[in-house]
Formats: C-alpha cells, structure tokens, sequence
C-alpha cells in the first residue's frame, strides 16, 4: 500500500480509466500544456496526446456542452473545470442537458460524462472563488454527485464515475489535492451510493462530506479525550444519498450534528438534517445541531474568512448542545 | 434569547404557588439547577431549581404573591438583552384575557381534537398576543392556560421523544423528572437517572424538600418487573379484547376426595388435588374439543392435543406451566410433571415450551380460602377454570333432607368469540359430572 496525495490519486484513477478505455478524454482549461492548474492532470498529455487531453480556451459553457455532445456522440468525457465557481457559467449544460436526456429521450440517450473540479472555500480567494456548489449539483435530478475526502475515496470514487453511464459531478477542494492518505496498489472501485462510517462511535454521530470530513474526525479525536464516543459519516456521496447508513448511526447514538462549509439555506447539510429528523425522530435526545459556513458571501480579511466557515470549535459546541453538556458548549 | 420563567408545576396536584421568598436578586446569574426561589403550594413549601442558566433579568412575581401554573413570574436571558417584547402592554393584556378565562367554564375548543380529555395537569401551549381567549386549549379542570415564546417547566414538560420513549419503556410518570435541558426540557439522561435514583429521596424529582410530596411519590413509584410488564400486557390484551363471559357450577366434591384418598393412601408422595383436576378436566376436554381452542385473527384453531396449564404463584408475579397431552396420562404421571414444573417455575427456570401453548388453563385459589372467583383468559386459549374452596355445607339431599357435603365452586371464563355460551354449558356440566363420578371417565 503506498501514500499518495489526493492530487496523485486522481491522477492514476485518471490514468488507468484513459488507458482501459479509449473513448475517456479530458478536457479542460490548462489541462494539457500546464498539466493542470492544480497539476491533477500531470504527464496525461504526454502519455495520451492532444486529441485526448485537450486544453480549451476559458468558455466553461462552450467546453462543458462539447463534452455533453461527445458523451452523446458515443464518448466518455472527463470534463474539469478549474474551480465549481466557475462552473456556474456551464450551468444550463449540466441541468438541462446532461441532466436531462436520457429521460427525455426515454432512455434511447445517455450522457456518460464526469464534470469535477475542486470546490469550496480554498484560503484567500475572496467571495466570488470561495464557494461550495454541492447543494446546486445535488438539488438536480438525473445527476449522480460525489464527494470524496480521502486519496482512496478520490481514486476509487472517480473512476467509478468515468465508468457511469450517468453524468457525474466530483466535488474535489483545493485545500485536500496535498492531503497524504493510504491507497492500496490493487486496483479498486468504490460504489457510489454509500457513505463510510470514517469512525465507529456511541454517544453521538457527526456527520460530513468532503474536506470538512477532517473536521468532525479532528473534533470526534478531541471529544474522545473527554470520554464521548462520536461516530464519523462521511457522506461520500450526496446523490444518491445513503439514508440507511445515516439512520442506522443515528439510531444508535440518538444524537447527530451535521457539518458542511456550504451556506446554511437549501444546503446538502439542511437536506441531511430534515432526512434524520424524519426518519429517526422517535428516538432523538435533541434536535439535529447543523453546522455551516456562515450566510455571508465569504470576506476577504482572513481572519474573517477562517469565522465564517465551520472549525472544530463549532462542532465541540454544537455536540455539547446535542448532548446537553455545558461545559462544551460553552468551553 | 430572553425568556419567561414560568410558575413550574412542584406537584402533580398542584395549580398555584406562592413565591415565598426570592432566592436569586434581580440582575444576577445562575446555573442551571440553582434554587431560583422558595415556592408554597397546597402541600409544601419547595425549593423552584432553575430549569437554565442565565441572567435574572426580571422578576415579574414578588414575594408573597401567587401565580397559577405557566403564567409568568420571571424574566432570565443573557445580559443587558431588551425584554421589551416580554414586558409590552399587549402582551400583559393577551395575559390578562387568559385570566379572565381561567376559572370560568371551559372556553370551546377551537377545533375537533384540541379539548384535551383525560389530563388533569395543565397544558402549555404557543399562542400569540393577539389570539383570542377562544383559541385556548382547554384542560380537565375547565381552566385555561397560556404560553408565550420558548416552552417553560409546567405541567406537562418538554421533553425529547428518546426521553419520551425511554419514560414509556420504563412506565416513568414525565411529570415527576426534572428536566435538565434547555426550557426544562426532559432528556434521556433525566430519565436514565430518575430511574436509578428512586431509592434516594434526596435526588427524586425536585431536591430539597425531601418529604415533598412528589418525592414520596417517586419513592412510591416502581418501575415493572420484566415479568410484571408481561403479566400486564397479556392480561389487558386477554380482558380488554376477548368477550369473557361466566359459567359457575357448585359440585359435590365427597366422590374425588374419597378417590385421591385412596389413591393416597400407601404413596409417600402424595398426589395433588390438582392433578386429579387436571386430568378429569382433560377427559372432558375428550369430549368437548371445541373448547380446546385458541382464537386467532384468521379463525379458530382446533387443538391436535389437550395441554393444560396451571396458574403458579410466584412472589413477583405468575406463571402458567403446561403438562402436555393429559388425555393420555395417568394422574400420577400427571402430578410428578407437574412437581418438577412447579419446581422451575419457583426457581424461573421454565423454558418457553414448558409455559407456552396451554389450550385450557385451571387456576385454584382453593388453599386460599377463596369461595369461587373469575379469571382473565390465558391468550390464545378461549377458556379458564376457576376453581374455589372445598367448603363443608349443607346441601339438599334428593329426599327433600338437608346433610352437610364437600362442595367446590367451580367457575369457567370463556372468550365469546370462540365459545357460545351452550357450548361452555355443555362442556361445564360435563365436566361437574365427571368430577362428581370420577369413575365415569372410564366410559
């Protein structure tokens, strides 16, 4: 088993899907020459040429409906867009085309296609750069939505997702594309549709999805030293969405807080908290503590940037409510 | 965000408190559990323990005067937090409306479903200021009650649905755990602990009157028994689904006690009077296999073997054990079965197949003196011999005199759903005829 980087696991999931199949291309800006704005992309040209690692000019509408188009034309596209923000732009593609055809068409289409790019808030990016978009993926019926927060998780999630005749969103974040983790040699697929139980736990459950993943395990590490038992869920993927993991943790700890870096309103963690009210409200000890970034577009002053998103701080204090202890929720 | 405290219900009984003194001055912080103030009620003068932490922002009820259970008699919050929203005049008069309605008849319910019937505590409630005293929930006592903002300490407190659900597994009374949560809120871990403390009057309910009255009522309070919570919910699905209905028949019981004598006399270990029954009642089950029977949702199910089940008392409760097939067994098969099985029942180690199944069960409170009686139904079995007392009593003989006789009072509980009342009739004198003519059973 070796430790790569999240950046290094993208990169051989990349390799080894483009290599077994012919029809994935990646296209992108910067995804040739500069072998990647966030070198995931790194050597592909080199190995593969022009026609499948190809750079675009900075038209995120324009690349991303080519991908659609090749990916109904019989192509498997890998379409990365530079950051989610940027994504905005590709909006209509996604939502009404990807998303869209194979049921409009009556499954006589499909749209084989991986849109991935990182997300989220990075360090210093200001408002407009620091935002995360899963909940707008998520919201879209006829997407499938992945979010991995480990090397291994990005390695096996991704070419889960080259292998889908369905389109795709990966959430990737800037800050994780160094994080270190184990990835076994082997190859190997992780299925989409199931959430990973990152921490067993009894006393209460946290729950997550990419980068802040790390938070609730660096929050559960230090809930521990205190005696609480808290068991980690990382999401891992958001559509579709396993409900079974997230009640089954829940009903046996009786307590749960929700943590995404996204703005509270109409958010994945808002949807995952009305899913464990639900479903395991008979045997909840307190309302599901939820938290986000703050509602704000993102400031710019750093220490302002680092308030308005979620910190280990804010899950100690949100546990101590669900768990009625004062002394952390008040420490 | 500022709050009411509110008049908190110190007893299940109570409905007003007078604030005797105030323990906690205006502008001062407190914990949770603090002793916010010394309450009087109908009964006693208690200790009020804060249901929050916070800031006493405002007291609203000084000492010496009363408030009804939820009405308002403080103001906590964080510091320097504006509570002119909790002190405006709309507020005060919306209050005021309620108390003209407190007291009189019970208002109409605003809609089906809202009387709430059979609670005699109050119940709390949101309303706005500008609701009308028409919108109130009615309680029991026709007395009206209003809440504003987050839920106080009142009657009926908050409470998780795990703490809920953990209440009812343990027949807990909600009413008489404090709340530790935010608002009073009743969590698992109060009810975890309510259970645990039950022994220590100190730590019941509400500390510091230890001869309070819900502290005695806690201390009263038992949580069941495994065997307890079964015996209760069989026996209350067994009477309160099944039709029962009564059979009794007084019998001469001088032919069997002559037999078990008999049978007696040269055994060192004797053999029970209720082996005899259980064997004779069998014969007649022979003859009357649409007695032997359960009731099921689909049907009546015909027993393929006459197992009989007798009632053991135990000293947290009862058990039935089965001897299996009687109609094929001597009586005194019959009694060394039943000795081994009355055995484990005394010891609880009967396993499921030697207490479950009984299609007839007899229970005999005759040791006790008891002169006849009716039993509850042993589910999915339709019918139940109760079996009294052998009295010595005088007795019309067929010449008109009157001789002194050995009677039992036996009396049979059928579930009408399975048996009609001939049926019963039919399988009753029977079964008197062979317990009055043992050797009948032979024919």
């Amino acid at each position: 088993m070796a430790e790569m980087t999240y950046r290094d696991a993208l990169n051989r999931a990349l390799d080894e899907e483009m290599k077994r199949d012919e029809r994935v291309f990646l296209i992108g800006e910067e995804v040739g020459e500069y072998d990647g704005a966030y070198k995931v992309s790194r050597g592909l040209l080199a190995k593969y040429g022009p026609k499948r690692v190809r750079d675009t000019p900075i038209s995120e509408l324009g690349f991303t409906g080519l991908g659609v188009g090749a990916a109904l034309a019989g192509l498997r596209p890998v379409v990365e867009w530079m950051t989610h923000n940027f994504a905005l732009l590709a909006l209509d593609q996604v939502v009404n085309n990807a998303a869209k055809m194979r049921q409009m068409s009556g499954g006589q289409l499909s749209v084989p296609i991986v849109f991935r790019g990182p997300n989220g808030p990075a360090e210093y990016l200001a408002a407009q750069h620091s935002q995360s978009f899963a909940a707008y993926w998520m919201h879209v019926p006829g997407l499938l939505v992945v979010a991995p927060a480990t090397p291994a998780d990005a390695y096996g999630l991704l070419k889960s997702a080259i292998r889908n005749d369905n389109p795709v969103v990966v959430l990737e974040a800037e800050l994780m594309y160094s994080w270190k983790g184990e990835v076994p040699d082997q190859e190997f697929l992780i299925p989409i549709g199931k959430a990973r139980v990152a921490r067993e736990g009894s006393d209460l459950t946290l729950i997550s999805f990419s980068k802040p993943v790390r938070l609730a395990e660096q929050a559960a590490e230090k809930l521990a030293e205190k005696g609480i038992s808290a068991e980690v869920i990382d999401l891992r993927s958001l559509r579709p969405l396993d409900e079974e993991t997230l009640a089954a943790s829940v009903r046996k700890t009786h307590r749960a807080v929700v943590i995404d870096e996204a703005w509270p309103m109409a958010s994945v963690g808002a949807t995952v908290s009305h899913l464990i009210m639900s479903r395991c409200f008979d045997v909840l000890d307190a309302p599901v503590e939820f938290v986000s970034g703050e509602d704000v577009p993102m400031p710019y002053n750093h220490r302002l940037e680092l308030a308005a998103q979620p910190s280990v701080e804010k899950v100690l204090k949100a546990a101590g409510r669900v768990l009625y202890r004062e002394d952390l929720s008040n420490g | 965000m500022a709050e009411y405290i509110r008049m908190s219900a110190l007893s299940p009984t109570m409905n007003e408190g007078r604030i005797a003194s105030w323990k906690i001055a205006e502008g001062s912080t407190f914990s949770s559990g603090d002793v916010l103030c010394e309450v009087e009620t109908d009964k006693a003068s208690m200790d009020y323990e804060a249901p929050v932490s916070g800031v006493l922002l405002k007291i609203l009820l000084p000492a010496g005067a009363t408030a009804k259970v939820g009405e308002p008699i403080a103001i906590a919050g964080r510091e320097g937090e504006d509570i002119s929203v909790l002190t405006a005049p709309e507020r005060a008069s919306a209050e005021t409306a309620l108390q003209g309605a407190s007291g009189a008849p019970a208002p109409q319910a605003a809609g089906p479903g809202k009387a709430e019937g059979n609670t005699a505590s109050a119940e709390l409630h949101e309303l706005p200021a500008h609701a009308s005293p028409g919108a109130v929930r009615a309680s029991a006592d026709g007395k009206a009650r209003l809440s504003a903002g987050p839920i106080a300490p009142a009657g009926v407190p908050p409470s998780s649905p795990l703490a809920r659900l953990r209440a009812r597994e343990r027949g807990i009374d909600l009413r008489l755990v404090r709340g530790s949560g935010p608002n009073g809120r009743i969590i698992e871990r109060d009810v975890l602990d309510w259970t645990a403390d039950t022994t220590d009057p100190a730590r019941t309910a509400f500390s510091g009157a230890t001869e309070s009255p819900q502290a005695k009522a806690a201390s009263m309070l038992e949580p069941p028994s495994r065997m307890r919570s079964i015996i209760a919910r069989r026996l209350s699905d067994s009477f309160f689904s099944a039709p029962h209905f009564y059979l009794k028949k007084k019998i001469r019981a001088q032919a069997l006690l002559d037999l078990r004598a008999y049978a007696n006399k040269d055994r060192a270990e004797k053999l029970s009077f209720n082996a005899f029954l259980i064997k004779i009642a069998a014969m007649a089950l022979a003859r009357h296999p649409e007695i032997n029977v359960f009731w099921r949702p689909d049907g009546v199910e015909r027993r393929t073997s006459i197992d009989i089940g007798l009632a053991v008392a135990l000293d947290d409760g009862l058990i039935t054990p089965a001897v299996r097939q009687c109609d094929r067994k001597t009586v005194s098969e019959i009694d060394r079965e039943l000795k081994v099985l009355i055995e484990k029942a005394k010891k609880g180690t009967l396993a499921p197949e030697e207490y479950e199944g009984a299609g007839f069960t007899i229970t005999n409170l005759g040791s006790w003196g008891i002169d006849e009686f009716t039993a509850i139904i042993n589910p999915p079995a339709s019918a139940i011999l109760a079996v009294g007392a052998i009295v010595r009593e005088p007795m019309a003989e067929d010449n008109d005199h009157i001789a002194i006789a050995s009677t039992i009072t036996l009396t049979l509980g059928c579930d009408h759903r399975s048996i009609d009342g001939a049926m019963g009739a039919a399988f009753l004198a029977d079964l008197a005829g062979l317990l009055e003519h043992p050797a009948a059973a032979l024919v």
